[in-house]
């Protein structure tokens, strides 16, 4: 049998019109022979009535008081993808195509047992391929799978996080041993840059599995890590491709297929906040502690940062800008008491504005010894802009070139991070649209291909 | 309107166990294993760098390092991990060419020091975006292991942190006792 997995996401079966021309493509592929299975997302992007963040709001405004439990969160998360699929299913029935739903526990889909967040532990799409031997297209849930607990009755139902569809779409496909798994979305495939900033921006035609877990990475929401690793480790053939277009999308090789030296496209995160400590204001023999307990904070509290930056005399990083008020409560009058023979407590302070909060632990803490404090600076309006590239960065000069054309161009960097596989600046958020024009312009990629 | 309850063949006995009962499904030899676990995967370590911090440098801070990295530039020296400091900046070089950018550095007249005997480890957590609190968390076990962090680099699958040699041992036996399932 030659299967092929097509995955649709929310923006792909958001109205009837694209259903219908997402319909088209299961029954071209066959017509080619194939014998397709369908992956979908549930309806629409947040804020639209099916979609999944607006189920969630069902349990999240119960009651604001009461943390809805992550097991019920995913039952109702999964409702997105079941009427999804089940609409999807319908469609092709009218169309001429029997089709049916599956959930992903009768896809076969068994996972660890982290609510929304599970991991797929093994497939066994017995039901996918009993269905498409008996002329069905399957059409499976993404997004979801099934725990099965030792000694308890009946699986329980587990989301798979983030890029939970891709992840179905791509680990179906090494089950099945596809010829190929097809992502589907709204641009043409894999860009050197977000065309809302550069509109010339070409589609690549092929890219690395690690190149485009390296865009993901960065901001581009083309396709997920989790499925590019997938999809590397068992060698599927993926592409990434428009619902609304015939163009021929953008093919995800492994490395070995793409030698070469070359710079693949600009990318850029989302709003971000760069927070630094002054430490000077500590013992010397503190820092290495102060520096722990901090990050040892932020990672209890589940920040993500990024350009995470380590001195002698400093410390730096970034956070999404949406978990910033969360950052400055957990940071902001944080007491951080050393032992020792100084007695010294320390004490932080992460609003722009000194708080009342720290006006009082300060009170609170004077008699028990010195009482020293760290300011944070905060810098609000800040964005990331990335250069993905391929054994380039580290050819003499390539990072001087990104910063010297910044500075010509009067764009401040605040900071830099740099990998294998990219180079990344911290910039005002006012100057991105500039930074990722020139950056593309200065690399030449609107002749990529 | 009546809904169709026949097209849909699912009497077989066999087909139906295989939709009905998505509690048991079977773990046999067909089924493949997929994702790797989450947090820590692989912790290895990379030798043969020099470290370069340049300090002390006032009014347009911006302007003098652009000064200074020009005069890298010109030197042909390639460099990774450039991070600011509020009076100058850091970066990375291979050791071999060490005395080369002191050369260069001297003739710059900034203050800097430049240590060798640097090491990068690498960190692999395939996912590490989506594992809310992993990168702080890990920085922190590093830190705790006794390590100074010099620097630090990330992409989609791994961090990379430069430190003195030592300190990577240390860091890197720290880090594969706390995640048993990390290959080392």
């Amino acid at each position: 049998m030659r299967y092929k997995v097509l995955k649709f996401g929310g923006t792909s079966v958001r109205t009837p019109e694209a259903r219908h021309l997402a319909a088209l493509k299961v029954i071209s592929a066959r017509e080619q022979g194939f014998a397709p299975v369908v992956v979908v997302s549930a309806i629409g992007r947040k804020g639209e009535p099916y979609a999944t963040d607006t189920l969630k709001t069902f349990l999240e405004d119960v009651d604001l008081t009461t943390e809805p439990d992550a097991r019920e969160m995913d039952l109702v998360m999964a409702c997105g993808e079941i009427l999804s699929a089940s609409v999807f299913a319908t469609l092709l029935k009218s169309m001429g195509c029997p089709s049916m739903s599956l959930r992903g526990g009768q896809a076969g889909i068994r996972t660890d047992g982290v609510y929304g967040n599970a991991r797929i532990l093994g497939i066994q799409p017995l039901g996918v391929i009993e269905a498409v031997e008996r002329g069905y297209v399957p059409i499976v849930c993404g997004f979801q799978g099934v725990w099965i607990q030792g000694g308890l009755p009946g699986a329980e139902l587990t989301t798979l996080g983030r890029g939970g569809s891709d992840t179905t779409a791509a680990a179906l496909g090494a089950a099945l041993r596809a010829e190929a798994v097809e992502i589907y979305t709204d641009v043409d495939g894999v860009k050197t840059a977000d065309p809302d900033f550069v509109k010339e921006a070409p589609t690549l035609r092929r890219v690395t599995y690690d190149e485009v877990a390296e865009i993901a990475h960065l901001g581009a929401k083309v396709l997920h890590p989790r499925a590019a690793e997938i999809a590397m480790k068992f060698d599927i053939p993926l592409w990434v491709k428009n619902t609304f277009s015939e163009e021929p999308g953008t093919e995800i090789v492994p490395s070995r297929e793409m030698p070469g030296r070359r710079v693949t496209g600009v990318t850029h995160s989302g709003k971000l906040v760069y927070l630094q400590v002054d430490l000077n204001n500590a013992l010397p023999e503190h820092v290495k502690d102060l520096q722990a307990r901090i990050y040892d904070a932020l990672a209890r509290y589940e920040i993500n940062v990024y350009m995470t930056n380590l001195g002698p005399t400093s410390i730096g990083f970034a956070v999404e800008r949406a978990s910033y008020p969360e950052v400055q409560d957990m940071l902001d009058a944080l007491v951080l008491p050393m032992t020792g023979d100084a007695r010294i407590v320390y004490l932080v302070q992460s609003s722009v504005e000194r708080s009342r909060a720290l006006d009082t632990q300060r009170k609170l803490l004077e008699p028990l010894g010195e009482v020293r404090e760290l300011k944070f600076e905060v810098n609000e309006g800040c964005t990331m802009v990335s250069l993905v590239a391929y054994d380039f960065l580290q050819q003499p000069g390539v990072f001087y070139r990104v910063m010297s054309l910044l500075d010509r161009e009067g764009i401040p960097v605040l900071q830099t991070n740099d990998s294998d596989y990219s180079l990344s600046c911290l910039i005002p958020e006012s100057e991105l649209r500039k930074a990722v024009a020139v950056l593309h312009d200065e690399f030449g990629l609107a002749t990529l291909s | 309107m009546t809904h169709d309850q026949k097209n849909l063949d699912l009497g077989s006995q066999p087909f139906a166990k295989h939709l009905a009962h998505d509690d048991q499904l079977p773990r046999g030899a067909n089924e493949t294993a997929f994702e790797k676990a989450r947090g820590v995967n692989k912790v290895e370590i990379r030798t043969g760098f020099a470290s370069a911090r340049i300090g002390g440098l006032n009014g347009e801070v911006q302007r003098a390092r652009m000064d200074i990295l020009q005069a890298v530039y010109d030197a042909e020296i390639s460099f990774d991990f450039l991070k600011f400091a509020a009076d100058g900046m850091s970066f990375v070089i291979p050791s071999s060419i060490r005395e080369n950018l002191e050369h260069v550095l001297k003739g710059s007249g900034a203050q800097f020091e430049v240590k060798g005997d640097r090491a990068v480890l690498i960190v692999h957590a395939v996912n590490m975006r989506d594992e809310a609190g992993l990168v702080a968390k890990i920085v922190s076990q590093v830190i705790d292991s006794g390590a100074t962090i010099e620097h630090l680099g990330e992409m989609h699958d791994r961090l990379l942190m430069l430190m003195g040699e030592k300190g990577a041992s240390k860091a890197k036996a720290l880090l594969t006792g706390a995640y048993p399932e990390a290959e080392a």
